[in-house]
């Protein structure tokens, strides 16, 4: 082996990508070379060096920062209903007359249907003044309990079960005009009914796993869900004021035992 | 090993499950950290960098190719974002690495007897793709082929980059009288 050749097979064996045969070639040649013995040494010395540098460990609040921002961006991402292939849209980025009407009689068309269908399906927005569905009120045992106190809302989210029905208590009071959402895994929960338990506007959105309420004064009000499923599973509540989020929370509902 | 794991989690997320998605993150955060605020050394910086990764690796899950490892993918985003990041400061100011390369008084020194902080310095003094290898070997122990697709160059210049980065790395922590030359 000459100098560089074996200042190559140090390396590699420091790296971890030596074969046996190389490795028992080197070491019988490391026996009589002083120059490439220092060299070994020296760089087994600095990989143990750099390999024991301490760990750095995340501050608290990174993985919360994460998933928050995963979370925002998860929203913003509209979902589509009817994927279009983009072939499709190319084909009118130079629309030819016949074209462009075609296109544009397609797209009021759509918007006419969407139009008849989004009031079924879509977001259901009301201004609730009494109880609307399901709010049996017996036997009910506390799970959970959550606060936030900031200067511009304060609020409590208490959440209760009873059998396999779920209700979330808010009491909320904020300075402005608030947003609170609460999703959840639509498999797991279904949303069956809202119950008032103070005097106030509130504004309730309605989509399956997605539930929005809006209010400007304070309020305390009762939302009741039906667990779908045994399994443990989780929801979570944001709240939000001129588009900032002020307050987010994850809840863990555990598995329910089986009957 | 957790790692085989990471298709079927990505798989999960690709199908909208973000509790896939924050077990990943529970998995790679602090490695994540580490590798980048070895690129970057200061702390806040290496956070916001990391969050800025995970956030990319988020948008860009449904683009990933299964075939390559997921952490050889997460680790290419962060190197990048890392370089990235480096760059941009090169723009507007100078780094910290090296106001300590030219200036440091013998009281600046004494202040920053750490050996880990004495490391840190002398990585800032190599070239950040240098660094770049040098974090990825020694501290995360990737092999040269993982190595080649993270800083996406041949193979073989990973291996004679890493070995003069080696060689420059020494010589650092030779002046710096961390290490001693026989």
């Amino acid at each position: 082996m000459n100098d560089e050749r074996i200042i190559h097979q140090i390396h590699r064996e420091i790296d971890g990508e030596i074969t046996e045969a190389e490795k028992e070639k080197l070491h019988r040649r490391l026996l009589k070379d002083q120059k490439a013995q220092r060299l070994y040494r020296e760089l087994i010395q600095l990989n143990g060096m750099l390999c024991n540098a301490r760990r750095i460990e995340p501050s608290l609040n990174l993985r919360k920062r994460i998933m928050n921002s995963v979370d925002a961006k998860r929203r913003a991402i509209p979902r589509r209903a009817f994927p279009l292939p983009s072939r499709i849209f190319k084909r009118f980025i130079r629309p030819e007359p016949k074209m462009a009407f075609a296109f544009a009689f397609g797209v009021s068309v759509g918007v006419l249907l969407l139009a008849m269908v989004l009031p079924k399906n879509g977001w259901h927005v009301r201004n609730v003044s009494g109880t609307i569905g399901l709010t049996e009120q017996t036997g009910f045992k506390t799970l959970e309990q959550t606060s936030c106190d900031l200067t511009e809302v304060r609020s409590t989210w208490t959440v209760k079960q009873s059998g396999n029905i779920l209700t979330v208590e808010v009491q909320s009071k904020p300075s402005a005009e608030t947003r609170m959402v609460l999703e959840f895994e639509e498999t797991r929960m279904r949303f069956t009914g809202f119950q008032p338990m103070s005097q106030g506007k509130i504004t309730l959105e309605n989509r399956g796993n997605r539930i929005q309420t809006i209010q400007d004064g304070d309020a305390a009000y009762r939302l009741l869900f039906r667990r779908e499923s045994a399994d443990a599973s989780t929801f979570r509540i944001n709240v939000f004021q001129a588009g900032q989020e002020k307050y987010a929370h994850a809840f863990f509902l555990k598995q329910t035992p089986e009957k | 090993m957790v790692e085989d794991q990471d298709p079927a989690l990505v798989r999960a997320c690709q199908a909208g499950d973000t509790r896939a998605f924050e077990t990943l993150v529970d998995r790679y955060l602090k490695t994540i950290l580490n590798v980048v605020q070895r690129m970057v050394k200061n702390h806040d910086d290496a956070e916001d960098i990391t969050q800025t990764v995970f956030i990319k690796v988020y948008e860009n899950l449904q683009g990933i190719d299964l075939r390559q490892k997921f952490f050889s993918w997460l680790y290419r985003i962060a190197v990048n974002e890392a370089l990235n990041f480096i760059r941009r400061q090169k723009r507007t100011t100078r780094l910290e690495g090296d106001f300590a390369a030219n200036g440091s008084t013998p009281e600046e020194a004494f202040v920053e007897t750490e050996f880990n902080d004495q490391i840190q310095d002398s990585l800032m003094k190599l070239d950040p793709e240098n660094r770049g290898l040098i974090v990825l070997k020694h501290l995360q122990n990737c092999s040269y082929q993982e190595m080649a697709y993270i800083m996406d160059i041949p193979e073989k210049t990973v291996k004679s980059r890493l070995y003069s980065a080696r060689q420059l790395l020494k010589g650092i922590l030779v002046q710096s009288g961390i290490f001693e030359n026989e």
